[in-house]
This record gives C-alpha cells, sequence and structure tokens, in this order.
C-alpha cells in the first residue's frame, strides 16, 4: 500500500489557474505544439489542438499532482488512452514543469525522452507506456479500483478519443466502471468527430453517444469542450456523483486554434512544414522564431 | 520475377488487392481506419460495395 499523506490542504491543483489565466495557458500550449512539430517530421496536429482546452483545465485547475515529483503516492492519476495526442500531452506536461520547454524541440528526436507515443520509461508524468488505442480506460479502471482498495481519495482521468468510442475493448472497461461503481474515475472524450480516414459520422458512427454512456450505467454530461466554464463545470459535477463514474463528452474541433487546420480530418496525422506552422504561429499572435526562441530559453 | 521499380510494399499490397478484386467477385476488404495508410483506398474506389471501414476496431 502507498503512504498516504493525511493533510487535506496537500491534495489541491500546484495552479488553480482561473479561466482567464486557463485561456493564456492554452494559447501557450497551442503554440508550442505548432512549434515542436515541424523539425519533428511526422506527427499529430489536430488532436492536440482539439485537446488543449480541457487539457489545460485539467493540469492547470483541476488535477493534485506535483510536477518535482512525479511519483508523488498522493498523486491523482491520468491516462492518454489516445497516445498519440503527445504533442499536447507533453506540452501540458513542460508548461506544469515537468521538464524545460526545450525538451520539446526534441521530439521524436533520438536525443531526446519524447517519443512519438507515450513511453514511461523516458518521459516524467507518462503514467504507463500506449498508443495502442482502446486501452487506456481498462488502465483507469484498474488504478481506479486500486486506489479504493488502498483507501486513497486520488481521482483517476482516463482522456479518450472519439474513434477508440469504436473499440470493443473500450466498452469491455465501460461495463467493468460502471458494474465496480467506481466513482473516482472520470473519463473525458476529445469529440472532434474526425479520425484518421475522416469525419467518425462517415466512417463508422458512435452516436447517440451520451444515451450509451447512460444506458451504461455511467453520469455522462454533454459539452462544448472548448467553453472554460463548461469545462470546469462539469469537473466539479463528476467529483460530486457518487456510486458511478462519470464521462464528460467535450465537443471540439480538430485543429481548433488554427484557421487553415479546423475541423479538418486531414490534419489528424500529418505535422505542419515549417511555412504551414509560420502561418499558423502568426495566428496564435507570435512568430515561429519567436516561439522557438522562447522554448529554447525554457 | 522481374522487378522493374520501387515501389512501397503496402502500395504493392493495395494495387494487388484491387487486382483481386475485378478476379474475383467474392473478395470483400474490411480495415480498421487505416484505408489511406494501408492503400486498400484503391479496392474501396473500385468497389465500394464490397468495402467496409470497421473504424478504430
Amino acid at each position: 500500500m502507498l503512504e498516504i499523506s493525511q493533510e487535506k490542504e496537500v491534495r489541491k491543483n500546484p495552479f488553480g489557474y482561473d479561466i482567464d489565466q486557463l485561456k493564456e495557458a492554452a494559447l501557450r500550449i497551442r503554440r508550442d505544439i505548432i512549434t515542436m512539430l515541424p523539425d519533428a517530421g511526422s506527427g499529430h496536429t489536430g488532436g492536440p489542438l482539439s485537446a488543449t482546452d480541457f487539457g489545460t483545465a485539467l493540469f492547470f485547475n483541476e488535477m493534485v499532482y506535483d510536477p518535482k515529483n512525479p511519483k508523488w503516492p498522493d498523486r491523482d492519476m491520468w491516462f492518454f488512452s489516445f497516445g498519440h495526442v503527445t504533442p499536447v500531452h507533453y506540452s501540458l506536461l513542460a508548461e506544469a514543469g515537468f521538464f524545460p520547454k526545450r525538451d520539446l524541440l526534441k521530439f521524436r528526436k533520438l536525443d531526446g525522452h519524447l517519443q512519438g507515443h507515450p513511453s514511461c520509461q523516458d518521459t516524467p508524468g507518462v503514467e504507463v507506456s500506449g498508443g495502442s488505442l482502446g486501452q487506456g480506460l481498462s488502465i483507469a479502471v484498474g488504478a481506479a479500483l486500486g486506489s479504493r482498495i488502498d483507501k486513497h481519495p486520488r481521482r483517476v482521468y482516463c482522456l479518450m478519443s472519439d474513434g477508440e468510442q469504436q473499440e470493443g475493448s473500450t466498452w469491455e472497461a465501460v461495463m467493468s466502471a460502471a458494474h465496480f461503481k467506481v466513482d473516482n474515475l472520470c473519463g473525458l472524450i476529445d469529440f472532434n468527430n474526425a479520425q484518421i480516414d475522416g469525419k467518425v459520422e462517415n466512417i463508422m458512427g458512435i452516436e447517440p453517444l451520451y444515451d450509451k454512456y447512460k444506458a451504461f450505467g455511467w453520469h455522462a454530461i454533454d459539452i462544448d469542450g472548448h467553453n472554460y466554464k463548461q469545462i470546469l463545470d462539469a469537473l466539479a459535477e463528476a467529483r460530486t456523483v457518487k456510486g458511478k463514474p462519470t464521462v464528460i463528452l467535450c465537443r471540439t474541433y480538430m485543429g481548433k486554434g488554427v484557421s487553415f487546420m479546423e475541423d479538418d480530418y486531414r490534419w489528424h496525422g500529418k505535422p505542419p512544414k515549417k511555412e504551414e506552422a509560420e502561418k499558423a504561429l502568426i495566428e496564435l499572435g507570435t512568430t515561429y522564431e519567436e516561439w522557438y526562441q522562447h522554448l529554447l530559453n525554457h | 520475377m522481374e522487378f522493374k521499380e520501387k515501389k512501397k510494399t503496402r502500395e504493392g499490397f493495395g494495387r494487388a488487392l484491387e487486382e483481386l478484386g475485378e478476379k474475383n467477385p467474392n473478395v470483400v476488404v474490411l480495415v480498421g481506419d487505416l484505408a489511406e495508410s494501408t492503400m486498400v483506398h484503391f479496392f474501396a474506389k473500385k468497389f465500394p460495395e464490397r468495402f467496409f471501414n470497421m473504424g478504430v476496431a
């Protein structure tokens, strides 16, 4: 059993940002995502940008952790089941202080510690290695059950994509979470309606997803995944639900924040070229050169 | 067998599948959200009624 601190004041988010501060942090995260991708030459752009807002809310308002002590026993746990959104995962970890921002410039490089898909052997703050879709929720249910055995007050967050809702393994985990009443578990789905081959509704539709989760015994909340008030309210509501897990359907746009990427599935799995990154960063209020230097210096 | 030019393995696979589709009407293709990546989209375009994208599964 892990040693648990009994001091209540310890269990709070290390930043506690308000909505304005969250928006500022999210802008930095989006700049980081765009800047780290061109040199990598491969990687995912669209999903990281759609998950930025609820990811920022989790890391800078909601979750309990210590960036200087990633394995702190008191921590909450988070799992990025859609492992390929590492650009946002790593940018959030760097912004929170798990490692320097300059490390982002070594994304997918042999001499860096940031693999294309998350590796817990390499990167502080990554709980388990992953990337094979549809696996994360099962891991999260296990972590939630284990925390309950330990009488640990932590909450467990599982971030999933909408495409993953097509996976049979996801629904095994959905059923078990309801059966075992893991109310310390909160799922968040990046519902951007885009996957690598096209629009989710055209490839293999998953709606009505809210009704499906309800029918499977979960508490479900359907929100605008770019609206901070709705995100924070949903997370607060999830904390009060007893006897069942909660899922938050975050309705988002792939590529959110960059006009020529928004709502376009073709940005799922490709990085911007340098010229495209320059264009995107001007839209985000900076330049490629300026933000590259910013990352080097932080 | 004679090798004339270098091509991606997946392109060879995708084109061969398309050819098989022409030769045999019983060939049906299922894919897991990777139609372009695996290049079965050649088959999909030609035989849409015998092609199923099952999503991430």
